[in-house]
């Protein structure tokens, strides 16, 4: 019988990166032009089937972060691992996520985590430059652009962290 | 703490009940659900069976049980069903309260609140960003300025500077097209020319030369022609183009140029006889840079052109 595992992910990143665009694209297969806020936390779970086993992914799309809103770490608590987005066309928001990686080890320890440079659909306005991109890549980052709009890069993003969070 | 009055601690708790729709979930330490009660269909909680695993059925509570503290809260957090909720955990003895309390309406009105604040401060960030670019294309453009302004002005050595100041003051389109115009072309090259290189060594040759052509076209300038070429040793300048005083006046400037020619080349050659050099430009060609031969083409020529033709 395959093993049934649940794990806990959390989305983190800056406000209006598309954290809660690319687990609708995820979940739902889904993607809204439309910008909505996200208070507080939302909670969606997807399945997904490793061969070996099959892991609930709990998603925790929490909202973003701000100068006003700043990430409850009380809310990471039990998490497997998590999703860092960050806007490719907002360089600020690179910062912010780069941000909360840190505050992130040294809250939890080293988690698995992906890093998405999302909206990468928006090529005219992109503004994070390769060599940003492989500066982390170098560090052992699993970083790669995506797009809640076209799919780009989502689901590959979520089951490499399934595998690494549950492995 | 103050105690309520019991009637009014009821009321609270009515009014807490129904207005918060409140629910609970009672987990026991091996996190099997062992009780559960109050508004549990609000937040699509109505199906959940006691006496089974509650993470496994309850899956937003992944992670979060055992509870590391006795008393535990996260605030707004929206469930399946649409509503959000404040869900306390409260430890008692080796079990684990969980209350659900729905704050949709509260969390509305903050989304609301932020909304407006977020897509206020996308609006100055897309602004600074478009100002980014803004000052990046203008410095773009000031470096192509600046290449163009090199570059024309390394042109402006190979044309003639009427030419130059109409393509680049925009009055006259570089475009090749054909253009019927009369002109007074002015040819002139230099006696026994080829005798004179063999006589000269080939660097006082060129600075005679350079010396020779520098000054007549200084002169050809003066009077309004246009230089048009050198080959070797001669020389065309054309008047009527770009710019014209009318057919007679480059008529009569192109001879007074051809006369000023005559006299400033009697004047190099002394000056160059003088610096060591014999026979620069034979002195019969000094007196015979003149208007030898004038032909009017404009009964023959299908381009309608004055010729006048100058040789020494």
């Amino acid at each position: 019988m395959t093993a049934v595992l649940q794990k806990k992910i959390c989305m983190l990143g800056g406000f209006s990166v598309g954290k809660t665009s690319l687990v609708k694209r995820y979940v739902q297969s889904v993607f809204s032009e439309t910008y909505l806020t996200t208070v507080g936390v939302k909670i969606d779970k997807k399945t997904v089937d490793l061969s070996d086993r099959i892991v609930n992914l709990i998603l925790w799309d929490l909202a973003g972060e701000d100068d006003i809103n700043s990430l409850r770490m009380t809310n990471l608590r039990g998490a497997a691992g998590y999703v860092l987005v960050a806007d490719g066309t907002r360089p600020s928001t690179l910062d912010v996520a780069l941000s909360l990686h840190k505050r992130v080890e040294a809250d939890f320890g080293p988690l698995p985590f992906v890093l998405l440079l999302n909206k990468s659909d928006l090529k005219e306005q992109w503004a994070i430059s390769d060599i940003a991109l492989a500066e982390l890549q170098q560090k052992g980052w699993w970083v790669q652009p995506s797009s809640a709009r076209t799919g780009e890069g989502v689901e590959a993003a979520f089951k490499d962290l399934a595998v690494r969070a549950s492995s | 703490m103050e105690v309520l009055p019991a009637s009014l601690a009821e009321r609270l708790r009515e009014l807490t009940y129904n207005e918060r729709a409140v629910a609970y979930l009672h987990v026991d330490a091996a996190l099997t659900l062992m009780g559960a009660g109050g508004h549990l269909d609000n937040y699509g909680l109505a199906a959940v069976r006691l006496g089974e695993p509650v993470v496994e059925q309850v899956y937003f509570l992944e992670g979060l049980l055992p509870l590391e503290e006795s008393s535990y809260f996260v605030p707004s957090v929206e469930l399946d069903s649409g509503r959000a909720a404040d869900l306390h955990f409260h430890q008692d003895g080796a079990t684990v309260w969980v209350v659900l309390l729905d704050v949709t309406a509260a969390r509305d009105a903050a989304r609301q609140m932020q909304q407006k604040a977020y897509e206020m401060t996308l609006l100055q960030e897309k602004e600074v960003q478009l100002n980014r670019r803004l000052e990046s294309l203008n410095r773009d453009l000031e470096a192509a300025n600046d290449f163009l302004v090199t570059i024309s002005t390394k042109i402006s050595h190979y044309l003639a500077p009427q030419i130059y100041k109409s393509i680049f003051s925009g009055q006259k389109d570089v475009a090749i097209h054909t253009e019927r115009k009369e002109l007074t072309i002015f040819f002139s090259d230099i006696k026994d020319f080829t005798a004179t290189t063999e006589r000269l060594q080939p660097e006082e040759m060129t600075f005679l030369l350079n010396e020779y052509f520098t000054e007549m076209s200084t002169i050809a300038l003066k009077h309004g022609g246009t230089v048009d070429k050198f080959i070797g040793d001669a020389l065309i300048i054309f008047f009527g183009d770009p710019e014209t005083k009318g057919t007679v006046e480059d008529a009569r400037a192109c001879i007074n140029m051809a006369t000023e020619m005559q006299s400033r080349l009697a004047e190099l050659n002394v000056k160059w006889r003088s610096a060591g050099t014999e026979q620069p430009f034979p002195r019969a060609h000094g007196r015979q840079h003149r208007l030898l031969q004038r032909r009017q083409l404009r009964q023959h020529s299908p381009h309608g052109l004055y010729r006048h033709r100058c040789r020494g």
